[in-house]
């Protein structure tokens, strides 16, 4: 059920190709599909959240929101505003973060890169030195500020790219992979700023690969793959689409690929993921038919090799995998 | 020997994936040709000597350009982190470093061929028939002799960190010291000296002896002596290279000096 | 206005200090004009009319302009290079004004070259170098890094369309000293040529300076010299603004404002 009634952001048919081309003297041009007719609503208020795979059209699809590409065709519109033909309105009223520790000037200090943002911005002048130190505070900057941006950890220059887009007050706000190489305390630190914004009635879409995240957070997730929506709705709507499902997870030592392959081609397994764990793997197994699952399981592995064994309900993770196929 | 071929191809190679038709024919060709119109405008202004002192030095001087894709063919490996694994390798040194330079000479002949070309069809420059083998040996020579600088100039660099303004700056001292727009004769006389210990002296010497009609012996001397210098720059950056690599090693620094 | 202004400044600013330090500035400033400076004295000293301060304008102004051309284009390489340039291109605010006010930080900058090249004449070799009319020269001179610092901003935006944009620049270089007639008249180049090079800041830049420190030009000539200036500069950051909107919407349609 959306939040508000109005569609805050539109996404209709939206194409984006890209040309790579190769070759010294006889050029080939590749064409690379990254979107493919990708369609979605956001309503106001909501916090959106766009699940997939790398390579999905995660990213792209923020950056034709934030009006950094250009659709190849489709239309993309922010608060009624089309991103290409209104495109210096939209970046009013928008603000974005885009995950990793490039965007901010090194030589300068956090209190120096929002000020300057804040004039990019237009935000008024006497007002910049107070907002300023408002959105330090609430990353809990504000003691740091002073010191050069070079000198930060990364939690502390994600927290910094968060003030900045704050700076205008946006009510729209793109977060892509904002918690992306932070240490548990770090990202934890940041959903909370995340969740208050959201709960001060901000419109957000965040993409992000951790599912607990999308699980915590949002009201609704898109899955993404290969540049279409592949699924849409609450995380408990896409948690219902696994109901079906159980997964067994066999801890085992040294298993192989031929192995890994039997188990799959047993009629009751719907997925295998496999997950490296130092010197042994995690089999998760969805099945339909649970603990009953699990004795040809471990048959078929080799009685040997497995270690721990646990059956547990669905999570949306596996509701991920049952749309993609597959865990990056 | 092998290797020696192979890495050149690859070095070479590497240099023409970045680099597609257009900003090859700017850098190669566009940029020594402007900058050699303007010092032949100038000298055509200052009257000191004749137009075709100046258009066969700086002709000569459009081999400085080819310092930039030997240092960089060097000293790139360590920008691309590739330098760990190259250094890791058990193929031997020598074949490796050297071979960077290989294609490079002939990059640089094309380079000065078009530069020739030009003084002589678009300037006027008049090459007695007599003389035309030993200016091609000329420029030969000065290619070789700037591949040996380039070689250092990219060991170096592991130093001094930027290989371009390294090598900009080598060309400048080259330009200015080698006779190319201004006499020996009238540079101090430290200068003059160390005008002696740079590559392209005494090739540009030689070719305008050439191209005032002289034999091939008449030269001889000093483009052995271009090629000698050349063949102790290129030494002498192997040297540097390898004192590098093992400092880094020990320091555990391998891809940052 | 008062915004573009406070945006151009603060651009300015923050270019500074993330570029002030770095070794392309010292060599565009110090290396090359010295370089450029020696040789040419050399090469000019034998004339006998000969005027030491015709070396040490042309290279001061061959030293600012090398700075120009590709501090440009380096100031949007490095945005690109710190992940700035889409939040500078996602941002309200004018990219022909946050790149202007770039490029005016560094052209207060690259006014080191007049310094250093009257150090060459003076020091080095030792001339006794005079200054017909210094006040109208120094007028001349603040006229003249306006006209250098739009033709520079008219440059920049081809580094938002190519990444490896410097060797193209490389190009303008040397014909650019040659068609302003920084260190030779205009009049050695080809006859279709000379008309050309009236249609440049630079070229006006050059004849104000040269006019200014030699006494050649007159006061009437010199301020003709300043029209045209300004004239040819406004023509060039007029395209130059039109530029950068339709570069960055090409960027945006190839998708390459990212590093990769």
């Amino acid at each position: 059920m959306l939040r508000g009634s109005v569609g805050a952001i539109e996404l209709r048919d939206v194409r984006r190709l890209f040309r790579t081309t190769t070759g010294t003297l006889r050029r080939h041009t590749k064409e690379i599909v990254a979107l493919d007719g990708l369609s979605l609503e956001v309503g106001e208020g909501e916090l959106f959240g766009i699940l997939g795979p790398n390579g999905a059209g995660k990213t792209t699809t923020i950056k034709v929101l934030t009006t950094l590409l250009i659709p190849t065709s489709g239309t993309a519109s922010v608060l009624g505003l089309d991103v290409v033909r209104d495109a210096k309105e939209v970046r009013r009223k928008i603000g974005f973060v885009f995950g990793g520790e490039r965007g901010l000037y090194y030589r300068l200090s956090g209190r120096d890169n929002l000020r300057y943002f804040a004039e990019l911005y237009a935000v008024a002048p006497r007002e910049i030195n107070s907002r300023v130190e408002e959105l330090l505070e609430l990353v809990g900057l504000r003691d740091r500020g002073d010191e050069r941006v070079e000198g930060y950890s990364r939690g502390m220059k994600q927290r910094l790219h968060l003030a900045r887009t704050l700076l205008h007050r946006p009510r729209v706000l793109f977060l892509d992979e904002p918690t992306i190489g932070l240490d548990p305390i770090g990202a934890r630190e940041l959903r909370r700023i995340v969740s208050q914004l959201h709960e001060g009635g901000a419109t957000i879409v965040l993409t992000t690969h951790y599912l607990f995240e999308a699980d915590e957070l949002c009201d609704r997730i898109a899955v993404v793959d290969k540049g279409r929506v592949v699924a849409l709705g609450t995380p408990d709507d896409l948690k219902a689409n696994v109901s079906d499902l159980s997964v067994v997870e066999l801890e085992v030592f040294g298993i192989d690929a031929p192995t890994i392959e039997r188990v799959r081609a047993l009629e009751f397994v719907d997925s295998v993921v496999v997950e490296q764990r130092e010197l042994r793997q995690v089999l998760r197994i969805q099945t339909r038919i649970a603990e009953r699952a699990v004795a040809p399981l471990i048959a078929a592995v080799a009685a040997g090799q497995v270690g721990r064994v646990a059956v547990r309900e669905a999570t949306l993770e596996d509701a991920y995998v049952r749309l993609v196929g597959r865990v990056e | 020997m092998r290797l020696f071929t192979v890495t050149a191809f690859y070095s070479f190679r590497a240099l023409f994936r970045w680099l597609s038709p257009m900003p090859y024919l700017c850098f190669r060709a566009l940029f020594p040709l402007a900058q050699l119109a303007f010092f032949a405008l100038i000298g055509t202004y200052g009257g000191s000597q004749p137009l075709s002192f100046y258009l066969v030095g700086n002709a000569i001087g459009t081999a400085t350009t080819t310092a930039f894709g030997v240092s960089q063919a060097v000293a790139g490996e360590r920008q691309q982190g590739t330098l760990s694994y190259l250094l890791a390798a058990p193929a031997p040194r020598a074949p490796i470093f050297f071979g960077r330079a290989a294609l490079h000479v002939a990059d640089g002949m094309i380079n000065i061929f078009v530069a020739l070309a030009v003084v002589i069809l678009v300037f006027g420059l008049r090459v007695p028939v007599e003389g035309i083998v030993g200016v091609i040996a000329s420029m030969l020579v000065a290619t070789i002799a700037i591949c040996g600088l380039g070689l250092l100039l990219g060991a170096v660099a592991y130093i001094v960190l930027d290989t371009a303004i390294l090598a900009n700056f080598a060309m400048f001292i080259i330009l200015l010291l080698s006779g190319a727009n201004v006499p020996l004769a009238e540079l101090p006389g430290v200068v003059a000296a160390i005008a002696q210990g740079i590559p392209l002296t005494r090739s540009v010497a030689a070719a305008r002896l050439y191209v005032g009609g002289a034999s091939l012996d008449a030269g001889a001397g000093l483009l052995l002596g271009d090629l000698a210098l050349g063949a102790v720059y290129g030494i002498a950056g192997f040297v540097v290279f390898n004192w590098l690599e093992t400092r880094a090693r020990r320091e555990g620094r391998l891809e940052g000096v | 206005m008062t915004a573009a202004l406070r945006i151009a400044a603060r651009s300015a600013w923050v270019n500074f200090q993330e570029v002030a330090v770095s070794g392309f500035l010292l060599f565009a400033v110090v290396w090359q004009p010295l370089f450029v400076g020696v040789t040419t004295m050399y090469m000019l000293r034998h004339r006998a009319d000969f005027d030491p301060m015709y070396v040490v304008v042309g290279t001061a102004l061959s030293g600012i302009w090398s700075t120009l051309l590709f501090a440009g284009s380096g100031a949007i390489s490095h945005e690109r290079w710190t992940g700035t340039l889409e939040l500078l291109a996602a941002s309200p605010a004018s990219f022909f004004v946050v790149i202007g006010g770039k490029l005016a930080g560094t052209t207060i900058f690259s006014l080191g070259s007049l310094v250093l090249a009257f150090g060459i004449g003076a020091v080095l070799f030792g001339y006794p170098v005079k200054i017909a009319e210094p006040g109208l020269l120094a007028l001349s001179l603040v006229f003249a890094a306006v006209a250098l610092w739009a033709t520079g901003v008219f440059f920049a935006p081809l580094a938002i369309l190519w990444r490896t944009v410097g060797v193209f620049l490389l190009v303008f270089e040397y014909p650019v000293f040659a068609l302003s007639g920084f260190l030779f008249p205009v009049l050695l180049l080809p006859n279709w040529i000379v008309p050309i090079t009236n249609l440049l800041p630079p070229y006006w830049a050059a004849v104000a300076m040269h006019g200014a420190a030699s006494g050649d030009l007159d006061t009437p000539g010199l301020i003709r010299a300043w029209f045209f200036l300004f004239l040819t500069g406004g023509v060039l950051l007029f395209i130059a603004h039109r530029l950068f909107d339709e570069v960055l919407t090409r960027a945006r349609r190839a998708g390459t404002l990212a590093l990769s």
